[in-house]
């Protein structure tokens, strides 16, 4: 049962408001140094050097979409058993699938409040302290 | 809380200035025969990402029309809709609502009307309908994730929660030195020095990773009574073994990059020479790149690192040049301006009190101040040039202008942009929109024909409108072209003779005639239409672009086309002036609307109409004649000895010095002054911001001499003596004097 503060996340989206929206609702959950990145490409490269145990990606960015992120995540042995909720607003059910198939652990739709932010953690993570 | 999520709703707004203009460009491309699936996704992203960022702060209407919008962009992207002109249109309808819509919920606009809404929806729908399994409209904000989805959970057991070994045993090989100290800001934004321990660990091989040392940089921590918690005081210095391969100093500012702007660090080799070696960072420093803390005002700092990152002088810095931009508070410019204008009367104070001392027949001194006179010319050229934009915003905008008014007058326009790039003082291009609106409507409703009309004539049923802008001398010069139906000079002619504009039985050149159309009260649309009939004529705009300094032109070929070409200067800040002299004060006349200086005999060329004003004939023109102290009702003054040289004064008895001056209406008035004095660019200050507007004077500026001086208002002064002269009574005199 891992605590917040000990959960190395990564957001990932082009927009820097969604991304701080988010940053601030995981820090009211007690995540810490969260970091941000706002494309595939960019968070591939930090992946790269950094230990991370849970990204919390956009579908839709210009550049590397993150749908390729999660898959170039999972099919690095070095990445692929982190934890990939995909953040979604968009109605396109094709996409959707793909995610699934790609290895997904869960879906955040936007809008999300505190609360549902913890239950879809919760549901990858187990119960967070 | 509350507050945060106030700046962050704020860069959500500064999104959407981005997102619509991305969304704008992306739609006219796709009026193009063909559009690429990269268009169309930007397109749809900037939709998507209204919508995301709107949800996220609970703007419902926005949410909800962008979610529609977005439904029928995402037909369009899975192929089951045909971008025709219909549907285009309809995109483009919905682009503006979306902007309204933004607007509305930036409280910067009124709120939109409900009907516009449902009908636009409405034709949104129209196209959602032959996309045939989009979704329905009304789910917004829907989980679109498939029922039997099930959470993966992950194994923690494959997860390393532990802490970073902070212990490190000795290696002989060579080491390198990090030494970084976060900034306060890099912990405000929610990173932490942790990280970057991490990021350095993972650079060393596994079996390496006990090797590196640690430590933590505490001298700059004070003690606890005087400890303020939000600073940071802690640095760190890490020594880890060189790794095989050689890029590690690379690897290790990759590490950096991320926080660059807001942590300084160093990064040095410790070469392993003699045993007792004391390895002092700074003295070997291979790579050095240390961030210079620059305050940013928070609310434009954004976490991207283009926007982030100031031009550091990185060695290797690869990433950092190709984004060598910063955002900064307009205020700040602002501020800029005004030292800039500040140090040119100073220089020129300098300049005027070395001459009165006679200092400047020193040649070493009279150097120096060359020296200081063309650094100050720099910096101000320097600054206008940090607070030029391109016109492309403003153009665009007619985008707008142009397919909302083509719709209301049932005809089909097209708008061609060029020179967008071209950049203006930002002061100039908040000021053109207003005229630009009004003239492409204008060209709209009168110079482009009805589609029958056109074909009629052998033209294509889509007319053309070209704005076009460049750089010519000094000045911009914008261009409305358009290739309708020239202007009808006949019609022209007989509505202002039936005005009273010009006498019936006057005969004019096909010029003066298109000059007409800039005349007050000339309207010659038989029905005052939705478009252009506002109550406002051409006039207005030929005030509006004289007020801005600058001039209009217009060219017309019947049947071809009409151009318009408007001529203005690169900005508002300074000014082109004439110094004159009244009743003892120093005044500016801007040179763009003085037509001429003369000396006039007060015997022989002045005249008393009966209403007891005065005109004066200046080459065999009558105009309104203004004395310039009276009008402003300035004190009489014993009159002022000057002991200064000066171009003109009233020397001789009965004689008057008189400054010609036109507004762009091509009204003229004669005003006397006492003097002029000089020819001077000058800063120019609003007096509205400052006191209160002043009729006849537009603003005021600081002379080198340090008095404080008015610029006139030259339209207002002719606009109110030509009031005051009845015209017909000068066409009388004038026949008189001829």
């Amino acid at each position: 049962m891992p605590s917040a503060s000990q959960i190395r996340a990564l957001i990932v989206d082009d927009q820097a408001s969604i991304r701080q929206v988010l940053a601030s609702h995981m820090a009211a959950l007690g995540f810490k140094g969260v970091v941000q990145r706002k494309d595939g490409k960019e968070a591939l490269e930090y992946l790269e050097a950094n230990p991370i145990h849970l990204v919390i990606s956009d579908f839709n960015m210009p550049g590397m979409d993150g749908l390729a992120l999660l898959e170039a995540v999972r099919s690095n042995p070095k990445t692929a058993k982190l934890a990939f909720i995909i953040l979604t607003g968009e109605a396109n059910a094709g996409l959707v699938q793909k995610a699934v198939a790609a290895g997904v652990n869960n879906f955040l739709a936007k809008p999300y409040t505190v609360a549902k932010l913890k239950e879809t953690l919760e549901k990858v993570f187990g119960p967070i302290r | 809380m509350g507050d945060v999520m106030d700046d962050i709703l704020k860069i959500f707004f500064e999104e959407c200035d981005e997102l619509l203009p991305e969304l704008e460009s992306g739609l006219g491309e796709l009026s193009a025969e063909e559009s690429s699936q990269e268009t169309i996704n930007a397109i749809f992203r900037a939709v998507h990402s209204i919508k995301g960022g709107a949800a996220s702060f609970g703007l419902d209407r926005l949410v909800r029309f962008a979610h529609v919008y977005e439904s029928a962009l995402d037909g369009l992207r899975s192929g089951q809709v045909e971008p025709d002109p219909a549907i285009i249109k309809t995109f483009f309808l919905a682009m503006d609502l979306l902007s309204d819509l933004v607007a509305e919920a930036k409280q910067a606009g009124d709120e939109v009307d409900g009907g516009r809404i449902d009908e636009t929806v409405r034709k949104l729908e129209a196209i959602i309908g032959q996309g045939g399994d989009a979704p329905a409209a009304s789910d917004v904000g829907e989980t679109p994730v498939p029922e039997d989805f099930t959470p993966v959970t992950v194994d923690l057991g494959g997860f390393d929660f532990d802490e970073p070994a902070e212990e490190g045993g000795e290696s002989s090989r060579p080491k390198l030195v990090v030494t970084f100290r976060p900034q306060a800001e890099l912990y405000s934004r929610g990173d932490d020095a942790r990280n970057l321990l991490l990021g350095l660990k993972e650079l060393l091989p596994a079996e390496d990773a006990g090797a590196m040392d640690v430590t933590c940089n505490t001298q700059d921590l004070p003690v606890l009574s005087e400890l303020a918690p939000e600073e940071a005081c802690l640095g760190w210095t890490v020594r880890l073994p060189e790794p095989p391969g050689g890029t590690a100093e690379d690897d290790i500012q990759a590490v950096f990059d991320w926080v660059g702007d807001v942590c300084d660090f160093q990064i040095a080799r410790e070469e392993q020479t003699d045993d007792t070696v004391e390895a002092d960072a700074v003295e070997s420093p291979a790579v050095q790149e240390m961030a210079p803390a620059v305050p940013v005002p928070a609310e434009t700092v954004e976490s991207e690192a283009q926007a982030a990152a100031p031009a550091a002088p990185a060695k290797s810095g690869r990433k950092r040049e190709q984004n060598a931009s910063i955002r900064v508070d307009i205020g700040r410019i602002g501020m800029l301006m005004d030292m800039v204008g500040e140090m040119v009367i100073g220089q020129a104070s300098l300049e005027s009190a070395l001459t009165r001392e006679g200092a400047l027949y020193d040649p070493e001194l009279l150097k120096r101040l060359a020296v200081i006179k063309t650094l100050t010319r720099d910096i101000q050229e320097a600054v206008m040039a940090i607070r030029a934009q391109p016109v492309r915003n403003v153009f665009q905008r007619m985008q707008r202008v142009v397919r909302e008014a083509s719709s209301l007058a049932d005809k089909d326009v097209a708008l061609v942009l060029e020179g967008e790039e071209t950049e203006v003082d930002r002061t100039l291009i908040e000021n053109l929109t207003d005229p630009l609106t009004h003239m492409l409507r204008n060209a709209v409703d009168h110079g482009i024909e009805t589609p029958q009309a056109r074909l009629a004539a052998g033209k294509p049923a889509q007319g053309t409108i070209w704005l076009s802008a460049r750089h010519r001398s000094g000045r911009i010069l914008i261009e409305i072209r358009d290739d309708g139906g020239g202007i009808n000079t006949q019609r022209v002619l007989q509505t202002a003779i039936k005005r009273g504009i010009v006498p019936s039985g006057a005969s004019l050149g096909e010029n003066e005639i298109n000059e007409l159309i800039f005349a007050p009260g000339f309207s010659t649309a038989e029905t005052v239409s939705d478009l252009s009939g506002r109550g406002v004529g051409m006039d207005v705009v030929k005030q509006a672009i004289q007020n801005l300094g600058g001039r209009v032109n217009i060219k017309s070929t019947q049947g071809k086309g009409t151009l318009f070409t408007l001529s203005l200067p690169l900005t508002l800040a300074v000014l082109d002036g004439m110094l004159i002299e009244c009743r003892g004060s120093t005044m500016v006349v801007p040179v763009s609307s003085v037509v001429e200086l003369v000396t006039v005999q007060l015997k022989d060329d002045v005249y008393t109409i009966p209403d007891g004003s005065h005109v004066v004939s200046v080459r065999g023109r009558c105009i309104p004649l203004i004395y310039l102290g009276d009008e402003l009702t300035l004190p009489e003054v014993e009159s002022v000895q000057e002991e200064t040289h000066h171009m003109g004064r009233a020397g001789e008895e009965g004689q008057l010095i008189v400054l010609v001056v036109e507004n762009e209406a091509g009204a003229r008035a004669a005003l006397v002054v006492d003097g002029v004095r000089d020819q001077a660019q000058v800063v120019i200050k609003s007096i509205e911001k400052n006191y209160r507007q002043i009729k006849g004077v537009s603003a005021a500026t600081i002379l080198g001499d340090g008095s404080v001086s008015l610029i006139l208002d030259v339209s207002t002064l002719i606009v109110s003596a030509t009031k005051r002269v009845d015209t017909r009574a000068l066409e009388a005199i004038a026949e008189r004097a001829a």
